[in-house]
Parts: C-alpha cells; sequence; structure tokens
C-alpha cells in the first residue's frame, strides 16, 4: 500500500516537473522538429541522457513464482542512462571515443554497465558488466526445498592494444563470476532428507593475454588464460530437523559443513588462418586446458540415525583432487574449386581424462538409549579411498560440398564421420561399496554417421527459400547405450514483396529414435523416441518511419515417449515415460508515431500450452507436461517536452496461470513513468 | 585397430577427392579473383582521389561514414588506398573524370554477399572471431556482412526495412519487436544495423516464443546478447556455439560452478553437455529443464540397467517412486552437476 501512494504521488511529481519543463520551452512545437545541439567539451562531442523514474507493482497470487519468473518489485529507478563522448577529429587526449551505457540500477532484476572507449590507434577497450538477481522457490522443483535468492555478477573487460595495427595486435582482458546470496537446499542422511541453510558463495576470475599477428600468409592469435575458482558456501542447520521422510525416525540436531574449493585452469590457444591464392581457406586452431580442482570437507553432525541410535558426532573430513588434461583441435580447409564449387572438410581431434580422487576419514561416535538406559555403542571409524577415471577421445570429419547452380539456387551436401571412445574405471581400495578393492573398468566405442543435405533458392528476387536436412546418428553412450537415430529438417522462407514489408516463415522438426535393446533374453527394445515440430511465422511492416506493425505465431509440439524401468514400492515395474508440449505463441506489437513529439509502443504476446491435454498417467506409464497460460501485455507512451526532457509513461501486466499440479498463478500490473534527461541529443532523434 | 585404418582411408579419400576437384576446376574456370571489379584489381596509386573527392558529391554518406570506426584509419596511419570510401569501392579517378559513370567504380550492385564479404575479408580476416566464416552458415546461406552491419553506419535495414532512429521508440521490459530493450541513445556496436538481439532475431525469429517462456536467458530484457553465446562468423562447434575457458561450454563461463573438473563427474556435464538436460533459449520448466518432472527426466536415462558396462546406472529398487521424495531426484542427489564428496552427488 506504501509502495503504491509512494508511487502515486512521485508520478504526480514528475507529471508536474515535466510540465513546467514544457512551458519553459519557449520555442513551441516546431522545435520539436529540431535536434537539441550536442554539448561541446573540447575536441570532444557529447551525448548524454539519463531515464529516472519508480515503478508501482499490484500483485496477487504466488509470489515465489513471480519472483522466480520476473522478480520486478516497486521503487525508484535509474531505467536507462547513456554517455557518449567523442572527438570528431579523433584527436582526444586519452580516448576518441567513450561510450557508456547503463540498465536497470535501482533495484530492478536485471542490470547492466557497458563501457567501450577507444583511442585510435593505441587501444580499444570494452567492459561488461552485469548483476542479475536469480530468485527461485518453485513448488513443482524439488519439493520447493531447493531455494536461491542469490545474486549473479558478471564482468568482461577486455583491452586491445594497436587495435588497427595490420600486423600485431595484443589483447588483454579480465573475466569475473560471482554468485553469493542465501541459498536453502537439502542433505541426504540416514535415508532422509534435511532442509539446509547454504549460503551460495563462489567466484571465478579469469585472466587472458594474447596476440593477433599477421605473420607471412598467416593470420595467427595466440592467447593464454588463466581461470581461478573459489567456492566457499557452507552448510548448516541451527535448529533440529526430523527429515522429509515421516517412515524414517532419523533426525538432526546439528549439523554443519564447510566445504573450501578451489579450482584453477590455465588454458592456451593455438588458432591459424591463410587464404592461399585465393582459393583454398585455411584455418587451424589447437586448445590445451588442464582445470585442476582441489577440496576439504569439513562436517559434523549430531541426531538420530534411522535405527534409533543417537549419534553423538558423526564427523567427515574429506580431502582430494580431480585433474581434466584436454586437448582440442581442429583443422578446416575449404577449396574454391570453381566461383560456383566449394569444397571443406574439417576434422576435429578432442580428447580429456578427469582423474579424481579423495580420501575420506569418518569418526562416527553413538549411544543408544534403552529402557535400562543409555549405552555406549562401539565407535566407528572408517578410512577409504575412492579414485575414478573418465578417458575420451574423439574424432570427428565434416566432408561438405557446395556448389552455386545458379545465383539464385545453391545447393549442398555433407557427410559427418565421428569416432568416440570412453573409458570409465572406478577404484576403491578400501570401501565396503560395491566390493572391497574392485577395480571396475569398462570402455564404450562407438561411431557415427550423419548426412547433410540442402539448398537456397530465390524463387524471386524478394523472396528466399532456406532448406537444412540431416540424418544420421549421434553419440549418445551414456544415455541409451546406442546411438540417437536422428532426422533434422529446416526449411525458412523469408519474403519481401517491398523493404518495408517481411514476411517470415518457418519449419523445424526433429525426430530422434533410439533403437535400444533390453539386456533381457529375448531382448526387447527399450528405445527412446523424441519428435519436436516448431512452426513460426512472423509479420514485420513498416510502412513509414512513423509506424510500425509486427506479429507473430510460434507453435511448438514436441512429443517423447522412452521406455523406462522403476520401482513402485520394491516392485519393478516396466514402462514408459511420456510428455507432451503443445504450445501456442502469439504476439503482437505496434508503434505509432501520432505527434511529432508524441510516440507509442503497445504489445501483447501469449504462450499457451496445452500440455498433455486429458492424458493421466497409468500405473506404468508417466504422463507429463506443463500445461499453463503466460501473458503480458505492455503499452508505452514517450512524449518530447523539451528537447531535452522527455516524459515517458508505461504500463506491463504479466499472467500466469498453471492448470494443475501446484497452481502457481499470479497476476503482476506493473505501471511506470520516468523522466528522460537529454545532455546533448544524438541528431536525428 | 580396423576403425583407423577406415578413418584414415575415409580422410585420405576426401584429400583426393577435394585435391582433384580442384586441379581439374582450375583449368576450366577461372580464379575466384578474377571478378573485374575495382576493389580487387591492381591499379596505381595515382588512380586513387581521396576520400575529399569523393566528399564533394557523396557528402550524405561521408557525413554517417565519418563517425564510423572505418573512418579512423587514416588516423591510424594506414595507405590511401587501403582506407577510406576507396577501400572498398576502388579508386575513384575514373569515376570522377568520368562525371560520376557508375561503371567505372564498384558500387557492389548486383555482387552476391559472398562478393561483397569478400571485400570486408580483405581487412577483417586477421582475427580468430572471423577465421571461420567461409565456413560458417552464415556465408553457406547467402547472409553477408552487411545484412549485419553497414559500413557507412546509416540507417538502412536491408533485413527488414528501415530502422527506425532508435530512441524514437520506447523501449520494453522484453522487447520481442524491432525495437532495441534499453540504451537506444546510442549507435548498435560493431556497426552492426540493428542491436543484438533483434538483429538475429529478424531471421531466427522461432527462437522469440523461446526467450518470451517463463523461464529464459535474459536475452530480451538485454542483459545478455546473442553473441554471448554464439559466434555469429562461423566456427568449429555446432550451433556456431563459443568455447569458454579454453576447451569447455560457453555455459561455464557464467555457471562457473558447474565447470569442474570433479572427483564424482556426472558423465553428460562434459561429455553430452549441459543441453542434455537443459534447453538453453529458455522453457516453462523450472531451472530450464527438458522435463517438467524431474523423475521423467532422469528416468530417461537412467533406467536400461545398473552397471558401468550396460549403460548409465539405474535406480535400486528402494527408489519407490511412487512417492514424492522419490519423484523428486535431487532432494538426494544434490550435487547433480558433479561432486567431490560423494559418488551419488548427494554432498
Amino acid at each position: 500500500m506504501k509502495s503504491k501512494l509512494t508511487g502515486f504521488l512521485l508520478s504526480g511529481l514528475i507529471l508536474i516537473l515535466a510540465t513546467v519543463a514544457e512551458a519553459q520551452d519557449s520555442n513551441g512545437g516546431d522545435k520539436a522538429q529540431k535536434t537539441a545541439e550536442s554539448a561541446q567539451v573540447g575536441p570532444y562531442t557529447v551525448n548524454s541522457s539519463i531515464e529516472i523514474g519508480v515503478r508501482g507493482r499490484v500483485f496477487d497470487g504466488d509470489i515465489d513464482k513471480y519472483r522466480s519468473d520476473l522478480n520486478y518489485t516497486s521503487g525508484f529507478r535509474v531505467f536507462d542512462t547513456s554517455f557518449l563522448m567523442k572527438a570528431a577529429g579523433n584527436d582526444g587526449f586519452l580516448f576518441d571515443t567513450l561510450m557508456v551505457s547503463s540498465f536497470g540500477w535501482g533495484g530492478d532484476p536485471n542490470k547492466y554497465l557497458r563501457v567501450n572507449a577507444e583511442k585510435t590507434k593505441w587501444y580499444r577497450f570494452d567492459a561488461n558488466y552485469r548483476r542479475l538477481d536469480y530468485y527461485n522457490s518453485l513448488t513443482n522443483h524439488a519439493l520447493n526445498q531447493h531455494i536461491s535468492d542469490t545474486e549473479f555478477r558478471q564482468g568482461d573487460f577486455d583491452l586491445v592494444v594497436l587495435p588497427q595495427n595490420e600486423r600485431i595486435k595484443f589483447n588483454l582482458g579480465y573475466s569475473l563470476n560471482r554468485n553469493s546470496g542465501p541459498t536453502f537446499t537439502t542433505y541426504d542422511y540416514a535415508r532422509d532428507e534435511f532442509p539446509v541453510l547454504a549460503p551460495t558463495r563462489f567466484e571465478a576470475n579469469e585472466y587472458r593475454v594474447g596476440v593477433d599477428a599477421r605473420v607471412w600468409v598467416f593470420d595467427l592469435s595466440f592467447q593464454q588464460g588463466w581461470r581461478f575458482f573459489k567456492e566457499d558456501t557452507t552448510y548448516s542447520i541451527d535448529v533440529p530437523q526430523v527429515g522429509n521422510n515421516p517412515l524414517n525416525t532419523s533426525a538432526l540436531n546439528t549439523f554443519h559443513r564447510e566445504l573450501p574449493t578451489r579450482g584453477t585452469t590455465p588454458f592456451t590457444r593455438l588458432s591459424a588462418h591463410t587464404m592461399l591464392a585465393k582459393k583454398v581457406d585455411f584455418t587451424g586452431r589447437f586448445i590445451y586446458t588442464s582445470s585442476e580442482t582441489e577440496y576439504t570437507l569439513f562436517e559434523t553432525l549430531t541426531g538420530r540415525d534411522f535405527s534409533g541410535n543417537n549419534v553423538v558426532l558423526d564427523s567427515f573430513i574429506i580431502n582430494g583432487q580431480a585433474k581434466r588434461p584436454n586437448a582440442l583441435g581442429d583443422v578446416g580447409v575449404t577449396v574454391f574449386a570453381t566461383d560456383k564449387l566449394r569444397i571443406s572438410d574439417t576434422f576435429r581431434i578432442n580428447t580429456f581424462r578427469i582423474n579424481g580422487g579423495q580420501n575420506l576419514l569418518e569418526a562416527l561416535l553413538r549411544t543408544r538409549t534403552t529402557a535400562a538406559g543409555t549405552v555406549t555403542l562401539p565407535p566407528v571409524f572408517v578410512d577409504n579411498r575412492s579414485f575414478r577415471t573418465t578417458k575420451y577421445r574423439q574424432a570427428v570429419n565434416l566432408f561438405e560440398v557446395d556448389y552455386a547452380f545458379h545465383p539464385r539456387f545453391s545447393a549442398h551436401f555433407g557427410h559427418r564421420y565421428s569416432d568416440r571412445r570412453i573409458e570409465l574405471a572406478a577404484f576403491n581400495p578400501t570401501t565396503a561399496e560395491p566390493v572391497p578393492g574392485e577395480f571396475e573398468r569398462e570402455e564404450f566405442d562407438n561411431r557415427t554417421n550423419a548426412y547433410i543435405f540442402g539448398f537456397r533458392a530465390k524463387p524471386l528476387k524478394l523472396w528466399s527459400v532456406y532448406f537444412d536436412m540431416e540424418k544420421g546418428e549421434a553419440d549418445n553412450v551414456f544415455t541409451r547405450v546406442a546411438n540417437y537415430d536422428y532426422t533434422n529438417f529446416r526449411v525458412r522462407s523469408i519474403f519481401r514483396p517491398t523493404s518495408r514489408l517481411s514476411i517470415n516463415t518457418s519449419l523445424v522438426t526433429r525426430d530422434n529414435t533410439n533403437p535400444a535393446m533390453t539386456e533381457d533374453t529375448p531382448p526387447r527394445e527399450f528405445g527412446a523416441d523424441i519428435n519436436t515440430r516448431i512452426f513460426t511465422s512472423t509479420v514485420d511492416w513498416t510502412p513509414t518511419g512513423k509506424y510500425s506493425f509486427g506479429g507473430g505465431y510460434t507453435y511448438t509440439h514436441l512429443t517423447s515417449e522412452a521406455a523406462i524401468i522403476f520401482f513402485t514400492a520394491g516392485v519393478r515395474t516396466e514402462g514408459f515415460s511420456r510428455y507432451f508440449v503443445r504450445d501456442h505463441f502469439f504476439f503482437l506489437s505496434t508503434y505509432i508515431e501520432f505527434h511529432p513529439r508524441a510516440k507509442f509502443y503497445g504489445a501483447y504476446r501469449i504462450h499457451r500450452d496445452t500440455g498433455q491435454s486429458d492424458r493421466l498417467s497409468e500405473p506404468t506409464v508417466l504422463i507429463a507436461s506443463y500445461p499453463q497460460q503466460f501473458q503480458s501485455p505492455e503499452m508505452k507512451l514517450s512524449v518530447r517536452l523539451h528537447n531535452r526532457l522527455d516524459w515517458i509513461a508505461g504500463y506491463q501486466y504479466f499472467d500466469f496461470k498453471e492448470r494443475f499440479i501446484n497452481l502457481q498463478h499470479y497476476r503482476a500490473h506493473l505501471p511506470y513513468t520516468s523522466l528522460r534527461f537529454y545532455f546533448g541529443r544524438p541528431d536525428g532523434q | 585397430m580396423g576403425q583407423l585404418k577406415i578413418l584414415k582411408a575415409a580422410l585420405i579419400g576426401s584429400w583426393i577427392l577435394g585435391a582433384t576437384l580442384w586441379a581439374a576446376s582450375s583449368s576450366f574456370s577461372k580464379p575466384a579473383d578474377t571478378d573485374k571489379t575495382p576493389a580487387t584489381a591492381n591499379y596505381n596509386a595515382d588512380d586513387y582521389v581521396g576520400t575529399e573527392t569523393c566528399k564533394s558529391c557523396h557528402e550524405d554518406h561521408f557525413v554517417s561514414f565519418a563517425k564510423t570506426a572505418h573512418a579512423k584509419l587514416e588516423k591510424a596511419g594506414w595507405k590511401a588506398e587501403r582506407q577510406g570510401c576507396e577501400s572498398c569501392h576502388g579508386p575513384g579517378k575514373a569515376h570522377v573524370e568520368g562525371g560520376g559513370d557508375k561503371s567505372k567504380i564498384r558500387t557492389f550492385e548486383n555482387e552476391s554477399p559472398k562478393q561483397i564479404s569478400e571485400n570486408c575479408l580483405e581487412c577483417h580476416a586477421g582475427k580468430e572471431e572471423h577465421n571461420s566464416y567461409r565456413r560458417g552458415e552464415h556465408w553457406r546461406n547467402d547472409v553477408g556482412c552487411i545484412d549485419c552491419h553497414s559500413p557507412h553506419l546509416t540507417t538502412r535495414d536491408k533485413v527488414a526495412g528501415p530502422l527506425t532512429p532508435a530512441s524514437d521508440a520506447p523501449s520494453s521490459l522484453q522487447s520481442i519487436t524491432r525495437f532495441p530493450s534499453h540504451s537506444a541513445d546510442l549507435p548498435p556496436q560493431r556497426m552492426l544495423i540493428k542491436p543484438q538481439p533483434q538483429l538475429c532475431l529478424t531471421c531466427h525469429n522461432e527462437t522469440k516464443a523461446q526467450f518470451t517462456q517463463p523461464f529464459h536467458h535474459k536475452v530480451l530484457e538485454g542483459a545478455m546478447n546473442c553473441s554471448d553465446c554464439h559466434n555469429p562468423h562461423g566456427g568449429f562447434e555446432q550451433k556456431q556455439t563459443r568455447l569458454n575457458t579454453g576447451a569447455d561450454a560457453a555455459c561455464v563461463k557464467c555457471h562457473s560452478d558447474k565447470q569442474g573438473p570433479f572427483v564424482f563427474e556426472h558423465a553428460p556435464l562434459k561429455v553430452e553437455g549441459c543441453t542434455a538436460c537443459h534447453t538453453p533459449h529458455g522453457a516453462n520448466n523450472p531451472k530450464m529443464l527438458k522435463r517438467n518432472e524431474v523423475r521423467q527426466l532422469c528416468l530417461e536415462c537412467h533406467t536400461n540397467t545398473s552397471t558401468l558396462s550396460e549403460g548409465t546406472p539405474g535406480t535400486p529398487s528402494f527408489h519407490n517412486l511412487a512417492t514424492a521424495r522419490f519423484q523428486n531426484c535431487t532432494i538426494c542427489h544434490v550435487k547433480i552437476h558433479g561432486s567431490n564428496t560423494h559418488p551419488f552427488f548427494f554432498r
């Protein structure tokens, strides 16, 4: 209520300010046709603006679902800023161009800041910094026990020294990635799950140095980077918990875990490119990384186990290390045999190995309370080690031919061959499961072939049709033992009867079939079939610069059926898993400049997924979908009150309804109003 | 061993076929560079008249061109024939002396996108970003450089009509149409004819529906760009996705806690990739998962057998799928991407 009142008052205040500004514009309405003069600061021309205002929110429904989806709140906002400082003669002292833009600061869930600076000949600097709120609390995911309210902070900072030099350029870069905030998760202890407070805290810092050089006929690039990862999330239970499982007597009175984890990833990247005699395009790339993770876990807990014993102290110390050296090489050669024929071959070899090992020490002190009193049970000490190795090697060759039969018709075909080998090994020297000291080693080999065909046609000068088809096998060792057989089609039509009207239609189909068989005798088919159809059609019409209309429709049809085995009350059940998406998406938008000073934008978008329709699960058939409706009308009015001031008012409405399961409905009205101040307005605006 | 031989044979065969076609074709076809376009032919330095001369007739182009990165090359010390109007359009002396005769200068009219792009690559081929352009999907489908970039920085929108000056259109929270989401005052970066993602959505219109789902990457909001994950100029990866930190998927650039390596790593993480379980553009399912119910997603892999040699581990018999606890697999298997301390991802 308070926020509504504040919003109303601020809207009024802004309107008054805007009216005053309008009154001060003594040049009348014809001034609106002109552009404000850019500010001049020394050799620089400055154009900048800032849009500040207030957003209100009237809401009803499931706030957690709303926050998980959108998370817009009410209050003051710096909606948007832009700043451009440019030396017309490229003769600035420290920079010739400085451009800064930002959005969403002051409370919106998505915020970014971009900075670009350049001094011709000497350097170019690009920075991109984002802060994204991440909220997740949903009844249809992990029984709403995995809740996050964290913030991502991400940034990329890149400096190119000598950007216009034709021979050599130097690159320096830094990227940061941070995530922190309160989180709830669960911990499985003694066959029960306990809600755990786990304030997330991890970060990664990446540093890069590199050079691009022209040596003889080659364009060479070298990059050396280092990424450092650090996680210090802690896990704790402060009040006694009985867990989720009502049939289980276990409980946790105290629980605390620290798991400081450190990772490093040095990486080296080399690439070379040349075009020989305008006939042969050669590109090669080699990447080597060697990631490493080290960690130590300290965990203590007290409570009761599922046998009813009192756990006086169960403590764990686990430390370990994992390494993943990875070498990736790519070579691509394209031969322009004639001006119509292109032949291309691309070869990749990718190998990596993951070696992980840990040492676990556990000390378990228990007592048992009986009618006769409390008895101390023998302590349990565990000292075991586990090792895992994954070795992976894949070679892929892609051969393609393109031929232009006519300037308006070209076609291509290709063949992709892959050979993959995976070796898994597990060694548990002292553990009781699966077998003490057992060394397990398995190998997977698979080869795939896929065929590619497509064409591009221009039946009319204003009409282009693109067709692609791919049929073959895809790697799928881990999911269904055998390769996937797949057939993908994509056809896209772009029709532009005039330069101001565009009609774009596309159809994408994907059919994935897995022909796996069971290990039973006799074996039976045990496959998975996934069929997807996506049809889209959009129209974009801009009759004049003052009017624009757009609209479109997308239908997504997905049916998945997989044979599965699961257990119900200990009984092995063979059945099927079926999943359905039947999503209809429609949008409409318009832009109207109904007065030189006043512009209007309106849009409407709606998703309606009918999901599984009236299909219901059976004991052996799990049917799932997420039938829901999500709609959002939006409108926005922008009025130029003065050459240096715009008044903006807008409204957006979000309405989410899910058909069944958890009934996480919400409706959110988001009105907002703002003033945009210009300090030097760019030409033509 | 036999498979390796097949692979070698296939490779050698491909190369021989390619070399044969190349050699054969060169004897009956004209070389690709014999297009008698002014910019590609050899000329004397005297044939160049300089940008100032062009300005006298083409002032409107000059004004917009002067704002571009291309106009800075003179200051950067580039040779006269490598910067300014004539770097692309070729020497203008004959054109000027012919009283503006269009046939005596390269106008790019009636040239294919590939031909025009070759002109751009004369200077822009030196970056790794552009190395695979001639093998990329855009090149193949005749989407040339100037379909996305404007060398003159004009508001011409070749893809779908003229672009309204950016700030004239009030921005949107989730802009699904031609107008940019935010920061409308400034010209698009990299001399793009439209800011991302509007530019990409012009053709890839099916992704609009995905990016407006309840759970999506914040692309329409302007917080991310398509080019953060995809390289529009082509690449060795399928869907022209980028790699991060050397050879890892683009996803772990931001989701760095999923990068690993882990002692007990969920195999799809590095082998199959994030898209084995997630829909990267957007979905109506939480966490952008491919299935609404987690059990369904998991069971579709963890079902067949129970040992390493026969595929992924199956579910044990005490997993009573009739109860909500076991229907939500990640309640226990919380570290589903990989764990350093538990083989079943419990912590």
